[in-house]
C-alpha cells in the first residue's frame, strides 16, 4: 500500500454571504496516494475548485478533516499553512495567474523568494525549470509578451520551483486550444512519471481518461458513475 | 532577505510610473521646502554670527531711547552728551569710550540735492581708533580721514558705484553739505548694510561746528576690558547713568545695547520665519503622506489577485506586509531624494540671486550632512508609516478570496 499524501474525510465547506449559506462541499471523501495522478470531474459549481483550495491549504474546511501528508491542516496556523503550501504544493491555474510586472524568470523565482532561497541558487533553478518546459529563450519576457500556452508553461515551472510533492492543476487547459492543451497535459504526465502527485480538475473527458484515476463530484459530494 | 523585497517593490513602482511620480510630488515639495529653508536659515545665522564677530563682542552701544523707528540719532526722546562719555569712562571694567554724532543733512552734488546722513569720526585718535576698529571700515579708493582734515569727507560705496546721484562721485569730487564745500578724499568698500553704504564720514569737530551741535552725541560705544563680563559692565553703566540723571529703574531715557541682544533678536526672527515655513512644509508633507497612503490602498485593491497568487505560492502574511511596506517606504525615499536635490538647487539659486541683488555674501546656503541624511531618513519613514494600514490590509487578505478577485 502506497503512502497517503492527501486525505479528505467527510469534509464540509460552507460559504455564508449575508443570510444565504452555500454548502459548496457536503461531506466529501478523497484519498490520494503519493505518486498518483487523479482527475476530478463534475458539473460547474459542483465544488471542484473548493476542494482544490482545501487540498492546497488555501482555506480551512468548515468541518471534517483535511490531512496533508498525515497532518491535519485545521491545526496549523496561517503562517504555518503558508509554509506548507509553499513547500509541498504547486498550483497551476486556468488563468495562468502570473504576476504581470515580473519577467518569466522572476515569476518562477517568486515561490523561492518566500522560502528564502539565496538569489544565485534561485535564478539558476528558475532558468533550468524554464528550459525544461521549453522556454529557455523567453526568460526575460513579461507574461503579456507570451502566448497562452507559453504562460501556462511558465506557471508549471513556477509550480515546480520549490520541488513540491503535489501539483494541483485546476482546469489548466481551459483557456488553451486543444493542441496546446494536449502538450500541457503531456507535460503533467511526464511530471507524474518523475514521481509528482498530480490532481487535475478538467471538463475534458479525453484528458481525464489519461489520468490514473477519475473522481466525480456532484453537488459537493462524491458521485459514483455507473459503468 | 530585505533586498529581495526592495527589488520586487522597485519593479512594482516602475510598473505604475505615472502614478508613482504623482504620489511623490507631495513629498518632494515638502522636503525641498524644508531643505532649502533650513540651509538658508543656517547660512543666515552663520553670517550674522560672523557680522557680530567683526563688530566685536566686547562693545556696548549707549544711545538715547528711540521714540520711533529710524537710524540712530534721529527721533529720540532723551539725550546723550559728552558728559556721559566722561561718566562711562569712570565705570570700572570699561576700557575705552568713544562718541559718534550722526546728523541728517542735505548734500548737493552737481546741482542735484539729496538728504543723507553724516556720520562723525571722533577727533581724539584713541576714540577714532575704537570706532574704526568696530566696523569694517575699509577704504576702496583714496584714503581715510586724518584728524587734521577740515573740509574733507569720505563717502560710502553707493555714492561711487550705485548711482546715488545721477553721476558717480569719485575721489576729488566736491560735495556741498549744508552750504559748505567739502572734498571727497576716500571711498569706502562695500559694507553690505544700506545705511553704512550711503553714509558720509566727517571729522567730529567739523561736523559739530557745521551743525552747531556743541555737546550732543548720537551713539556712545564703550569697549569692555578683556575678561570682564559684558552684561555686568553694561548694568554698571546703566546704574551710573541712571544715578547721574536721577531716573528710576525702567524709566530711563537712554538705552544700552549689547551684541547678545542683537544676536538674540536676529535669531528670534530667523526662528519665527523658519517655524512658519516649516509649518507649511509639514502640511505639504502630511498631504504627501496621505497621498502615499491613498496610492497604496489603490495598489492593494488593484493587486488583490497578485496578493492571492503570492499567498498561493507560499507567501506568509508577514512577507506580504514587508513587500508593501518596502514599496511605500521606497516611494517616500524616492520623493525625499528628489526633494533634497530640489532643495539644494533652490538654496543655491537663492544664494546666487541674493549675491547679485545685495552684492554681499550674507545669504549663503549650508547643507550639513545631518540635514540631508535626516531628510532622507524622514521621507523613508514617512513613506513606510503611510503604508502601514494598506500593507496590513494586503497581508490579511484571505488567499481564496484574493485569488477569486477580478
Ligand atoms: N468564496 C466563495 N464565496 C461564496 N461562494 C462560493 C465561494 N467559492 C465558491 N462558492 C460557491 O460554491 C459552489 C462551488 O464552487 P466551485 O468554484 O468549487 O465550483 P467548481 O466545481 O469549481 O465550478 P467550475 O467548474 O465552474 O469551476 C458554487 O456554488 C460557488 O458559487
Ligand atoms: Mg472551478
Amino acid at each position: 500500500m502506497k503512502r497517503s499524501i492527501i486525505r479528505l474525510e467527510n469534509v464540509w465547506k460552507s460559504y455564508v454571504m449575508g443570510k444565504v449559506r452555500v454548502d459548496a462541499l457536503r461531506g466529501i471523501n478523497l484519498d490520494v496516494s503519493l505518486g498518483e495522478f487523479i482527475a476530478i470531474r463534475g458539473p460547474s459549481g459542483s465544488g471542484k475548485s473548493t476542494a482544490m483550495n482545501l487540498i492546497g491549504c488555501l482555506d480551512y474546511p468548515t468541518s471534517g478533516t483535511v490531512l496533508l501528508d498525515g497532518n491535519d491542516i485545521s491545526r496549523l496556523r496561517e503562517s504555518e499553512l503558508a509554509q506548507v503550501r509553499g513547500r509541498k504544493i504547486g498550483f497551476v491555474f486556468q488563468q495562468f495567474n502570473l504576476i504581470p510586472s515580473l519577467s518569466a524568470v522572476e515569476n518562477v523565482e517568486l515561490p523561492m523568494v518566500f522560502q528564502n532561497v539565496p538569489k544565485k541558487k534561485r535564478i539558476k533553478r528558475a532558468m533550468d525549470l524554464l528550459s525544461s518546459v521549453g522556454l529557455g529563450e523567453r526568460l526575460n519576457h513579461r507574461p503579456r509578451e507570451l502566448s497562452g500556452g507559453q504562460q501556462q508553461r511558465v506557471s508549471i515551472a513556477r509550480a515546480l520551483a520549490n520541488d513540491p510533492e503535489v501539483i494541483l492543476a485546476d482546469e489548466p487547459t481551459g483557456n488553451l486550444d486543444s493542441a496546446t492543451g494536449k502538450s500541457i497535459m503531456e507535460m503533467l504526465i511526464s511530471l507524474n512519471k518523475e514521481g509528482k502527485t498530480i490532481i487535475l480538475v478538467t471538463h475534458d473527458e479525453n484528458l481525464a481518461r489519461m489520468a490514473g484515476r477519475v473522481e466525480y463530484i456532484m453537488d459537493g459530494k462524491n458521485y459514483r458513475r455507473l459503468k | 532577505m530585505i533586498s529581495d523585497y526592495l527589488s520586487l517593490a522597485v519593479k512594482s513602482i516602475r510598473n505604475r510610473r505615472l502614478r508613482s511620480w504623482l504620489t511623490m510630488v507631495g513629498i518632494f515639495i515638502g522636503v525641498a521646502a524644508v531643505v532649502s529653508l533650513i540651509s538658508l536659515g543656517q547660512g543666515l545665522q552663520a553670517a550674522i554670527n560672523e557680522e557680530f564677530t567683526t563688530f566685536g563682542i566686547d562693545k556696548v552701544l549707549i544711545q538715547a531711547k528711540a521714540s520711533g523707528f529710524g537710524p540712530p540719532g534721529t527721533l529720540s526722546a532723551g539725550k546723550v552728551t559728552e558728559d556721559d562719555i566722561e561718566l562711562i569712562k569712570k565705570v570700572s571694567g570699561v576700557e575705552r569710550v568713544a562718541g559718534r554724532v550722526i546728523k541728517p543733512a542735505t548734500i548737493i552734488f552737481r546741482d542735484e540735492q539729496q538728504a543723507r546722513s553724516i556720520v562723525s569720526i571722533p577727533s581724539k585718535p584713541d576714540e577714532a581708533e575704537l570706532i574704526l576698529s568696530s566696523r569694517t571700515y575699509e577704504i576702496l579708493q583714496g584714503r581715510m580721514l586724518k584728524p587734521s582734515d577740515k573740509d574733507k569727507v569720505v563717502v560710502g560705496y553707493d555714492y561711487a558705484y550705485s548711482k546715488l546721484f545721477g553721476k558717480p562721485v569719485s575721489v576729488g569730487s566736491k560735495l556741498e553739505i549744508n552750504q559748505k564745500k567739502f572734498e571727497v578724499v576716500g571711498i569706502m568698500s562695500r559694507i553690505g548694510d544700506p545705511f553704512s553704504d550711503k553714509a558720509v564720514l566727517m571729522n567730529q569737530d567739523v561736523l559739530k561746528e557745521l551743525f552747531d551741535a556743541d555737546n550732543d552725541i548720537s551713539v556712545i560705544v564703550a569697549q569692555v576690558k578683556e575678561g570682564e563680563d559684558l552684561t555686568l559692565v553694561a548694568e554698571d553703566i546703566r546704574r551710573a547713568m541712571r544715578k547721574d540723571r536721577g531716573q528710576k529703574e525702567g524709566r530711563e531715557d537712554f538705552e544700552i545695547q549689547t551684541p547678545q541682544q542683537y544676536l538674540e533678536s536676529f535669531t528670534t526672527i530667523i526662528n519665527v520665519v523658519q517655524a512658519v515655513v516649516i509649518g507649511i512644509a509639514a502640511i505639504s508633507i502630511l498631504v504627501g503622506g496621505i497621498g502615499i497612503m491613498n496610492t497604496m490602498y489603490t495598489s492593494v485593491r488593484e493587486r488583490t489577485k497578485e496578493i492571492g497568487i503570492m499567498k498561493a505560492t507560499g507567501a506568509r502574511n508577514s512577507q506580504v506586509l514587508l513587500l508593501f511596506l518596502s514599496e511605500s517606504g521606497l516611494l517616500g525615499l524616492a520623493g525625499g531624494t528628489i526633494g533634497v536635490i530640489l532643495g539644494i538647487l533652490i538654496g543655491k539659486s537663492v544664494e546666487r540671486i541674493a549675491m547679485q541683488a545685495l552684492g554681499s555674501e550674507l545669504l549663503k546656503a549650508y547643507f550639513p550632512w545631518y540635514l540631508i541624511v535626516g531628510a532622507l531618513a524622514f521621507s523613508f519613514t514617512l513613506g513606510a508609516a503611510s503604508g502601514i494600514f494598506p500593507a496590513l490590509q494586503a497581508s490579511r487578505l484571505k488567499p481564496v478570496d484574493a485569488l477569486r478577485y477580478e
